[in-house]
C-alpha cells in the first residue's frame, strides 16, 4: 500500500481554483521534490495537505496508508504520521520551547496508546537531538521561535521532525531564507532521517536545496497541475532553462 | 449613596474636614454619569438604582482563608484585629488613621478629592489604616478584604508612607461573595530611593461591584513595581494615578483583566511625569469571553519641564468570542520636547496561523487555543521582574484560565 495516495486533487481558496487536479503517490522511503514556480501552488498544496483551514477540496482524494484524510482536522493528521516543516515558521511568544515539543510529542504518544514520555527522558533526547542540528540549549529553552534567525527557525522546524518521527513529512521551502552552511545542517538533518519508515515531498523553487537532498522523483507544478515528472535530472533541466519552458509547453 | 448617610458619618471619628469636605462633593455630584469623559466607557447608571448599605462595624464569619505570614485583614472594609497578624514585618508600623497621624495627610491629595470613589469611601470610612516603612522590609504584608452581604458597601482607607531608602512589599487580596459594592482607597508616597513593590488581585464574586482608587507619588530615585489581576465582580474598575514627582524615578505597572459572561472591566491609569529623567511603563493585557466588555484608559502625561521621560504604555486584548466588546483609549499628553514616549493598544482574535502551527504538531484544537490563551498571559507574567509579584498573581490568572469554555454562555 502506497504512502500517501494523491488523486486527482482539486482546491480553491474561496472562488479560486489553486489546485487543478494533482495525482501523486509517495511510498515510504521515497522522497519526492515538488518544484515550481511562484504561485504555482506549492505551498497550498502542503496546506491542503497537512489540513489547514480557509482551503476547500472540491475535488479528489488524499490517502494516507490507505486512508482518506480529508475529514480529518490538521491536529488528527498530524497524530496519523503527518508533519510540515512550514516555509515561516510561526512565533509562539509565551509558549516555552520545552513544553511544547513535549505535548506535540506526548499527543502522538497517547494516539498510540503510549504513555506520556518520561520528562528526564524526554530533555535528554531533546538535547541529543537538538546537538546534532547545532540547535544551542538556550534556544531550546526560549519560546518557541521568539528571537530565532531565520536558519534557526528552519532548524527547529527539523528537529520537531526528528522528535515527532512522522510517516509522511512535507518541507514547505526549507531552504528559503538559509545561508549555505544553514542549508547544508538542515540538509545533513533531514537526510539523517532518511530510511524506509518515511517518505518526504521536498517542496522548493529552487533546484539548490536537491544538490543536498537528493529526490528520487521530481514533480514540476505549474499553475495547479503537474505538468512534468522525472528523475533527478529534471531538476536540472529545470535549473537550466526555467519554468518557462513548461509553462510554454502547456 | 444615601446622602444623608454621608452627611452623618462624615461628621463623626477622625479627618472630619477633609472627610465632610468629601461627603459634600459626593452628595453634590453622585456617580458620574457617562457623559464624564473619564466614566465614559463605565457606566455607573446601575450603582443609582441600588441603596447600598455602608459598613461601619463588621466581624467577618469564622472559616476565611487567610494567607500565612503577616496580614491585615479587613471585612467589608472594617479593619478585623482578631484575623489579623499582631506581629508587623521590623520596619513596618500600624496606625489607625487618626488627626494628626502622619498617614492621613497623604489623603489630602488632588487626584482623590472630587473623584467619585475617594470621596465615598472618605466620607463613609469603614476602617482607615496608616501603615509607615522604614528600612528594607524582607517579608511582604498581606493585606486581605474580605466582602459578603448584600448590598453592603465597603470602603477601606488605606495610606502607605514608604520612608527614604525603604524597601516594601504589599499584596492586596480583594474577595468576597453577596452582592455588595467595594470602594478600596489607597494613597502611597513612595519617598526618595524607597522601592515598593505591590501586587493587587481582584477575584470578587460575579453579583458584586468594585470599584478601586489609587493615588502613588514616585519621589526621586524611587521604584515602584505594580501587579495587578483582576477576574471577580460584575463591574470591576481599578484606577491608578502615578505621579512621577523626583528625577530619575521609575514606575512599571502590569495589569491583567479577565472577564467572561456579562463582567466588564476597566483597567484605568494616568501617570504624570512632572519632573526630568523618570521612567514609566504600563503593560496591559486583557482577555475577553463571551459577552464581557474590556477597558482600558491610559494617559501619560509629561509636564514642559519633564525632559528626558521615558513614559511607554502598551494594551494588548484579546477576544475569545464574537460578542465581546473591547474598548481603549490610550492617550499622551506632551508638553516637553526631548521624551521618548509610546503608546499602543491592540485588539484581536486567536491567531490562526499560530493555532494551525500547533495542531499541526498534533495538539488538538481545543488545547492548542488554551495554550495560546495562557501563552498571551504568560509572555507578559514573564516580563515581571519581580518573582514575589509573579507568583503571588499567577494563581488567580489560572484559576481563570481553568474556567475557559466551562461555564460559559456560548457565543463563540
Amino acid at each position: 500500500m502506497p504512502l500517501l495516495e494523491i488523486k486527482d486533487l482539486h482546491a480553491s481558496i474561496g472562488s479560486t481554483e489553486i489546485l487543478k487536479g494533482i495525482s501523486l503517490t509517495v511510498d515510504r522511503g521515497e522522497i519526492h521534490a515538488i518544484m515550481g514556480p511562484n504561485g504555482s501552488g506549492k505551498s497550498t498544496l502542503s496546506y491542503v495537505l497537512s489540513g489547514r483551514d480557509g482551503y476547500e477540496v472540491t475535488g479528489g482524494d488524499i490517502l494516507l496508508d490507505g486512508e482518506s484524510i480529508l475529514e480529518m482536522e490538521a491536529d488528527e493528521r498530524a497524530r496519523a504520521g503527518m508533519f510540515l516543516a512550514f516555509q515561516y515558521p510561526v512565533e509562539l511568544p509565551g509558549v516555552g520551547g520545552m513544553s511544547f515539543l513535549r505535548g506535540a510529542v506526548n499527543a502522538r504518544r497517547r494516539e498510540n496508546g503510549e504513555d506520556d514520555i518520561d520528562n528526564l527522558e524526554f530533555v535528554k533526547l531533546v538535547r541529543a537531538r537538538a546537538a546534532e542540528l547545532g540547535i544551542k540549549d538556550d534556544m531550546l529553552k526560549r519560546a518557541v521561535n521568539v528571537g530565532f534567525s531565520g536558519g534557526e527557525k528552519k532548524r527547529y522546524e527539523i528537529l520537531q521532525m526528528a522528535l515527532l518521527e512522522p510517516s509522511m513529512a512535507i518541507l514547505d521551502e526549507t531552504d528559503s531564507g538559509l545561508d549555505v552552511d544553514a542549508l547544508k545542517i538542515v540538509s545533513e538533518g533531514v537526510n539523517a532521517l532518511r530510511g524506509d519508515n518515511i517518505g518526504m515531498m521536498v517542496i522548493t523553487h529552487y533546484q539548490r536545496l536537491l544538490d543536498h537532498i537528493i529526490p528520487d522523483h521530481v514533480h514540476i507544478l505549474v499553475d495547479g497541475k503537474i505538468l512534468k515528472s522525472g528523475d533527478k535530472n529534471l531538476a536540472l533541466e529545470v535549473e537550466k532553462s526555467g519554468y518557462s519552458s513548461f509553462t510554454n509547453a502547456a | 449613596m444615601q446622602p444623608e448617610v454621608l452627611k452623618e458619618r462624615a461628621s463623626q471619628g477622625p479627618l472630619s474636614p477633609l472627610r465632610e469636605a468629601a461627603a459634600t462633593r459626593f452628595n453634590a455630584a453622585g456617580w458620574p454619569s457617562a457623559t464624564v469623559e473619564a466614566w465614559r466607557f463605565t457606566n455607573l447608571a446601575r450603582l443609582n438604582k441600588k441603596v447600598f448599605d455602608p459598613a461601619f462595624s463588621s466581624v467577618a464569619p469564622a472559616g476565611a482563608i487567610l494567607p500565612e505570614g503577616h496580614r491585615l485583614v479587613f471585612h467589608n472594609g472594617v479593619f478585623q484585629p482578631d484575623l489579623s497578624t499582631a506581629d508587623m514585618p521590623s520596619g513596618v508600623k500600624l496606625d489607625e488613621l487618626s488627626d494628626g497621624s502622619a498617614c492621613a495627610a497623604l489623603l489630602d491629595d488632588d487626584r482623590l478629592a472630587g473623584h467619585p470613589v475617594a470621596d465615598a469611601s472618605l466620607a463613609l470610612l469603614s476602617s482607615g489604616m496608616g501603615i509607615s516603612v522604614s528600612g528594607k522590609v524582607a517579608e511582604p504584608l498581606h493585606v486581605v478584604f474580605i466582602n459578603d452581604g448584600d448590598n453592603t458597601s465597603s470602603h477601606p482607607v488605606l495610606a502607605l508612607d514608604i520612608g527614604p531608602g525603604a524597601e516594601f512589599t504589599m499584596l492586596e487580596h480583594h474577595m468576597g461573595e453577596g452582592s455588595g459594592l467595594s470602594l478600596p482607597v489607597l494613597a502611597v508616597d513612595v519617598k526618595d530611593g524607597a522601592v515598593f513593590s505591590h501586587g493587587r488581585v481582584q477575584v470578587e464574586g460575579e453579583a458584586r461591584h468594585h470599584l478601586g482608587q489609587a493615588v502613588y507619588t514616585i519621589a526621586a530615585n524611587a521604584v515602584y513595581r505594580g501587579v495587578s489581576v483582576q477576574t471577580g465582580a460584575a463591574l470591576s474598575r481599578t484606577e491608578n494615578h502615578i505621579a512621577m514627582a523626583g528625577e530619575d524615578g521609575d514606575a512599571t505597572l502590569t495589569t491583567f483583566y479577565l472577564a467572561r459572561r456579562d463582567q466588564a472591566m476597566d483597567v484605568t491609569t494616568q501617570i504624570n511625569h512632572d519632573v526630568p529623567n523618570c521612567t514609566s511603563m504600563q503593560i496591559v493585557r486583557g482577555v475577553l469571553d463571551d459577552t464581557a466588555k474590556g477597558i482600558f484608559q491610559g494617559k501619560v502625561k509629561v509636564a514642559r519641564d519633564a525632559q528626558k521621560t521615558d513614559g511607554n504604555q502598551m494594551s494588548r486584548t484579546l477576544l475569545l468570542s464574537r460578542k465581546c466588546e473591547a474598548d481603549a483609549k490610550p492617550e499622551l499628553e506632551i508638553y516637553a520636547d526631548d521624551v521618548a514616549c509610546s503608546h499602543g493598544a491592540t485588539v484581536g482574535e486567536i491567531d490562526d496561523t499560530q493555532l494551525f502551527y500547533l495542531m499541526s504538531r498534533g495538539i488538538a484544537a481545543e488545547e492548542a487555543r488554551q495554550m495560546l490563551i495562557e501563552a498571551f498571559l504568560d509572555d507578559a507574567i514573564g516580563e515581571i521582574d519581580n518573582p514575589v509579584l509573579a507568583e503571588f498573581i499567577r494563581p488567580s490568572v489560572s484559576a481563570w484560565l481553568s474556567g475557559i469554555g466551562a461555564a460559559s454562555n456560548g457565543g463563540r
